[in-house]
């Protein structure tokens, strides 16, 4: 039996009230006063144990696993204000951005790995010791082209060395570099937006604008 | 336990501890039983019933209980007498009101026990009414009858119940207010 959503505050029953505001002079403290007039009896062997058992038996009856569980979360929810709630969510979010990157712990590694290996020799006609790599690498299904090429010369002016992807005759720009003062000189391309392949030059462009080669091939495959 | 005073044990009974309950029982489960006893016409069964009830309201209240409020005996019979009334309209009251013997004759109680003074005033400032005020008074208190049910069983107009209610809680603090200067 529940009446809680009735008994708050305990206050006097409500035709009580209604009855003694009728009342002139009437008030609390004979109404109170009235609750004595009654004689005190012996209770009943076992009462006491009747009561306490009743009592704790209907306690166990009524608390559900629902019950419990929406107790906790009115204990939970009387904590908090709307400020607070604000607050600690904003906090737990920061601490779960920070802690993110450490308990991930050891995520599963790209996988990597080099699906052909290309030699760029040095172009007929020219002469040095030019000469460089190219690998395409898979990395988790992606495909990346990786350039290096060693004892470039340094390139003047506007000058840049620039990376042709051949196929059939037909060329695409892979990139451009400009090689460091050793004449090392590196590209990394991503393959996803190029059409696949048979051969690569290398040519000396007079600048970045070139759509076809212009300047003379430094070295290829 | 025993040292602790009546809303410390409430405060200890509102986080589930049962030895509270068992103490707040000791103090006041006679007093409530004997309450039960007097609402429910001597009913035995019905008096246990709302002892248990009485109890298990303590112990599920949302309610708060301070010292400020008053007596914790004048809060818990407060109680008590709400559960009373509860339990008497789920038992139909007019079965009550068509007993005229129940109605006739509601024992007054003659309490041999002083401790708790409060039972000796109002029972010696009821004993200076009249017979018809006395009755009005049970009525009212003790069967949780309305102005209009108490009308209809007197077989007499609303307004003259009013008007000797009027008289006869007025009589009653006059005759409280002598005993307390006793």
């Amino acid at each position: 039996m529940n009446n809680d959503s009735k008994d708050l505050g305990e206050k006097k029953s409500l035709s009580d009230q209604s009855l003694l505001s009728d009342l002139i002079g009437a008030d609390d403290e004979i109404w109170e006063a009235m609750h004595f007039d009654f004689e005190v009896v012996e209770e009943p062997l076992g009462l006491k144990e009747e009561v306490l058992n009743f009592v704790l038996e209907s306690e166990d009856e009524n608390v559900t696993p629902w019950g419990k569980i929406k107790t906790l979360i009115q204990s939970v929810r009387n904590q908090f204000t709307p400020l607070t709630t604000s607050l600690s969510a904003a906090m737990l979010l920061g601490i779960f951005m920070l802690i993110t990157p450490l308990i991930q712990g050891p995520s599963v590694e790209k996988f990597s790995e080099i699906s052909a290996t290309m030699k760029l020799n040095v172009a007929e006609g020219e002469e040095g010791e030019v000469y460089g790599q190219a690998f395409l690498i898979n990395k988790s299904g992606k495909e990346e082209l990786v350039v290096n090429v060693f004892d470039f010369p340094q390139t003047k002016g506007q000058e840049v060395y620039q990376v042709w992807l051949i196929d059939n005759g037909q060329r695409q720009s892979a990139g451009i570099f400009r090689p460091d003062k050793e004449g090392y000189g590196v590209l990394t391309v991503d393959m996803s937006k190029l059409n696949s392949f048979d051969t690569i030059g290398i040519t000396l462009e007079p600048n970045t604008n070139s759509k076809q080669p212009r300047g003379k091939k430094i070295v290829g495959t | 336990m025993r040292t602790k005073n009546d809303e410390e044990l409430f405060r200890l009974v509102k986080v589930k501890n049962r030895n509270a309950l068992e103490e707040l029982y000791d103090r006041y489960g006679k007093l409530v039983y004997s309450y039960a006893y007097k609402f429910s016409n001597n009913q035995m069964e019905m008096s246990k019933e709302i002892t248990q009830l009485v109890y298990l309201r303590l112990w599920t209240t949302q309610s708060h209980y301070t010292a400020s409020k008053g007596k914790f005996i004048n809060w818990l019979l407060t109680i008590t007498r709400n559960i009373c009334l509860d339990y008497v309209k789920k038992e139909r009251r007019h079965k009550f009101m068509s007993d005229d013997d129940s109605i006739e004759y509601i024992a007054d109680p003659k309490n041999k026990i002083d401790e708790h003074i409060d039972l000796q005033l109002i029972q010696n400032a009821k004993l200076e009414l009249t017979e018809k005020q006395r009755r009005l008074i049970n009525l009212l208190y003790w069967r949780g009858c309305t102005l209009k049910e108490i009308a209809k069983i007197e077989q007499e107009p609303l307004g003259t119940i009013k008007s000797r209610l009027h008289q006869t809680l007025k009589q009653l603090r006059l005759n409280l207010e002598r005993g307390e200067q006793q």
